[in-house]
């Protein structure tokens, strides 16, 4: 009984398939365009779960290609088969080359100037890849495929013939047949679950794996610093401002250690790449004569610690005597660039600006 | 740059030979495949350690010295297995044999660990150390140990003698070979988990299931991500997941050899990060030969002792070491135990919806092995009379359900002591058990689906 209910199933499957295929893809290109959950918010579910549905789809078009010796394809299940096998290697070129071109420029290059989504774009890369397994017969004849399912023991023919053979002879399903059957579907759970899951990682490993690949061979000559800023962003930034603009073995101020600077007055985080300088955290009854720099700091690097940033904050939020303040300020465009003045440092002037720097101090 | 290219391999070498050297000596039929997983292992552990207690009698930690403590160590080790008649193989030549023999899938397989370990090389190459934790701590202090010669460097605050030495070690003996950056070694490490799995897959299931095993593993974002991270949690997990593989020999077979190789690879793990999971694995060991009954029988209570003394000896020297600083903060450090009257002391805090803390936390950390371990478990129960009911398989299952949960005891623990935002760090830590976690419940999941698909085949080597 149960394996008529299977050919119930395969049968709606076929029907339902090249629409299932054709809605899918729609919508990864929607969200592709969007942003992953735009599909959710009308319809309560976002693109991937209609992605898996269609892989559950293809596989069961797939294992009913094998297990049917007459199948005969449907005239929109062929177009869908074909059209998509040409689409399949331009979409990954497509993708590949957005991969490249946001390597080659920044994280988010591709969105910003073509509005599309890589991240969510492989997925359609996976559909058709997915559809274009069902062209069996390009890599093996039926006959290899069903072969090599056989050695796996992914599926046992023979065993499945068992099964029906009993159901034919005597109405009912023998002991053994019946231990085969739970055999096969404790299997076909345990390998859907392995391939999911195998899936999942495979396609977010390769991912990270090719992008950073990409990356790395499009910019093999980037130094230490340029790289350590693509990691770090701003603070490497302040962090090489201040080593380049303090001499060895200077003594130098910073924020005490809590919101909003728990990230840069950690004096761990300055210590490796300032050599013999001396740092200290700033403490009540300091003297800031005892110090050659004061670092400027905005601070709230770090949200959770430090809570959302303020606008008009700025450390030290008292006057030094200085010769010179060298610091970064974030212009309009986002850009921070580096200005030099001579002259004391008044909190008042940097309060309300996005501004990281040091003050040498006047001896 | 070429001289120290060959400082660096002979080092690596060197290394590995300590440990291959060690597993010959209790005469453990290995494989290469095993022999480069736990032999590498073990050799980092026993290097880093040995260079660790030497430290404590003013050992220098310099080139010279280093190669002499390697040359010596193999040298002792050696000549120990020639006088016991181990005899040495060149097995390195059975490679070309192996890549020979395998079918396509298995090369297009074995092609794809290749794209991986290769990418996290060239990555590892490529990018500085840059990982926070590395940075300010476990790469730092590396730095400061080839700067002073010596485990005590001039340490600044509790903070960075708070974590053990096995990875800064690891970083000086490459950093004294002139690498400029040692993160490739994480690589070497990803690659003797990969090797790890294979092997002990190997032993139970056909070629071809331990090669799809493999690569599973290497494809795990969560390892794969760590290959590429200087700290200590590849390391660590690996010594973990080496060790449950070992335990599990010892515990389905009786073998003591394993036995040893598991108790030093968790005490290893005790040094990459001072972690209790050595007594939750002591409490399993207990309960398990308890239910066997067991305990009593042969040298089981004296095997208990040696697994708890070794890795006790490894905490209490940590220990010790954090106290020559002086820079304990509180008896919570100094007591191996002291994390139990911390709890007692936090008693008092408890809430009762901190209960499901905890539980969303590992959920969210675990989802899906969470799953499929409750199949497995369900299957087996009703598959019992089945031949999946074997030793090992009912024996992982049974650890990694005693693993979740003390990992939710564990989270509980720490959700009672800890304010919210360090409780949401915890996720942190979590993905770390994550490692562990995921590596071996894919394993056993290919046990069962190969216990499924056919016969058994025991103690094959590859």
């Amino acid at each position: 009984m149960k394996n008529e209910h299977f050919k119930k199933v395969l049968v709606i499957n076929k029907i339902v398939f090249p629409y299932l295929i054709g809605l899918t893809y729609f919508f990864l290109l929607l969200e592709s365009y969007m942003y992953i959950g735009f599909l959710r918010r009308f319809f309560l579910v976002d693109s991937r779960f209609f992605l898996v549905l269609s892989i559950i789809s293809i596989f069961l078009v797939f294992y009913q290609r094998l297990q049917d010796k007459s199948y005969k394809e449907g005239d929109l299940e062929k177009l869908v088969i074909n059209f998509n096998s040409v689409l399949f290697l331009p979409l990954l070129i497509l993708y590949i080359i957005m991969e490249v071109s946001n390597a080659k420029n920044y994280a988010n290059y591709v969105f910003a100037t073509y509005h599309i989504q890589p991240q969510n774009f492989i997925n359609i890369v996976y559909l058709s890849f997915a559809l274009f397994l069902l062209k069996v017969d390009f890599f093996f004849t039926k006959e290899q495929a069903v072969s090599i399912f056989r050695k796996l023991g992914f599926w046992s023919f023979s065993e499945s013939e068992m099964i029906r053979e009993s159901l034919r002879e005597t109405g009912k399903m023998t002991k053994d047949a019946t231990s085969l059957l739970g055999r096969n579907i404790v299997l076909a759970v345990l390998f859907f679950l392995l391939f999911f899951y195998f899936m999942n990682n495979l396609a977010a490993t390769f991912k990270d794996a090719f992008s950073d690949l990409v990356f790395i061979l499009s910019h093999p000559d980037y130094s230490y610093d340029q790289k350590m800023q693509l990691k770090w962003g701003l603070f490497y930034k302040v962090i090489a401002l201040v080593r380049d603009n303090t001499s060895e073995g200077s003594y130098i101020l910073l924020p005490y250690e809590s919101a909003p600077h728990s990230v840069d007055a950690r004096k761990e985080y300055w210590r490796p790449f300032l050599g013999n300088r001396k740092i200290e955290n700033f403490y009540s009854g300091v003297n800031i004569k005892d110090f050659d720099y004061v670092l400027i700091a905005k601070g709230y690097f770090h949200s959770v610690y430090d809570g959302p940033p303020k606008k008009d904050y700025i450390w030290p939020d008292f006057s030094v005597s200085s010769d010179e303040i060298i610091y970064l300020i974030r212009e309009e465009g986002g850009n921070y660039v580096q200005k030099v003045v001579n002259e004391d440092y008044n909190p008042d002037n940097f309060r309300t600006k996005d501004v990281w720097g040091i003050i040498k101090i006047k001896k | 740059m070429i001289a120290s290219i060959l400082k660096q391999i002979t080092f690596i070498l060197l290394i590995l030979f300590l440990g291959i050297n060690f597993l010959k000596l209790l005469r453990l039929k290995a494989g290469l495949a095993e022999k480069l997983s736990s032999g590498f292992m073990l050799g980092i552990g026993f290097s880093t350690f040995g260079l660790f207690l030497l430290g404590f009698v003013g050992y220098k930690f310099n080139f010279q010295n280093i190669l002499f403590f390697l040359i010596g160590a193999n040298v002792l080790l050696t000549l120990l297995n020639l006088m016991l008649k181990n005899k040495y193989s060149l097995d390195i030549f059975s490679v070309v044999g192996f890549f020979k023999k395998l079918d396509l899938l298995e090369k297009v397989l074995v092609g794809g660990i290749v794209f991986f370990l290769l990418t996290s090389l060239i990555r590892n190459l490529y990018w500085p150390i840059w990982m926070w934790d590395a940075v300010q701590m476990y790469d730092y202090r590396a730095k400061l140990i080839v700067e002073s010669q010596s485990i005590f460097f001039p340490a600044q605050s509790y903070y960075d003698i708070s974590y053990p030495l096995l990875t800064s070690l690891l970083h000086s003996i490459l950093y004294v070979a002139g690498s400029t950056n040692p993160q490739y070694v994480y690589t070497l490490v990803f690659f003797a988990l990969i090797m790890g799995v294979y092997a002990f897959v190997r032993k139970y299931s056909s070629r071809k299931f331990a090669i799809v095993a493999s690569f599973a593993v290497s494809s795990f974002p969560l390892v794969y991500q760590h290959s590429i991270q200087p700290l200590t949690n590849l390391t660590h997990s690996t010594f973990l997941i080496l060790g449950v593989f070992y335990l599990i020999i010892w515990l389905s077979k009786d073998k003591s050899k394993d036995f040893f190789v598991a108790t030093l690879l968790f005490s290893f793990a005790r040094f990459t990060r001072n972690e209790p999971v050595w007594m939750a694995v002591f409490a399993f060991m207990i309960i398990y030969l308890l239910i066997k009954r067991k305990l009593l029988k042969g040298k089981n209570v004296l095997y208990l002792l040696v697994f708890f003394a070794i890795n006790y000896i490894v905490g209490f020297v940590v220990i010790k070491y954090n106290q020559w600083y002086r820079l304990t903060p509180n008896k919570f450090f100094t007591d191996q135990f002291g994390f139990v009257e911390q709890f007692v002391l936090s008693l008092g805090n408890i809430n009762l919806s901190w209960l499901l803390d905890p539980l969303v936390m590992i959920f969210r950390s675990l989802i899906w092995e969470v799953f499929i371990l409750i199949l497995f478990i369900i299957m087996i129960f009703f598959k019992s009379s089945r031949r999946i009911f074997k030793g090992e398989v009912f024996l992982l299952s049974c650890f990694l359900s005693w693993y979740l949960f003390v990992l939710f005891l564990g989270s509980l623990f720490y959700r009672v002591i800890s304010k919210d935002v360090e409780f949401k760090a915890l996720s942190g830590s979590l993905e770390r058990f994550g490692i562990v976690w995921q590596v071996l419940v894919f394993v056993l999941f290919f046990l069962v689906l190969y216990g499924f698909l056919g016969e058994k085949k025991y103690g094959k080597k590859i």
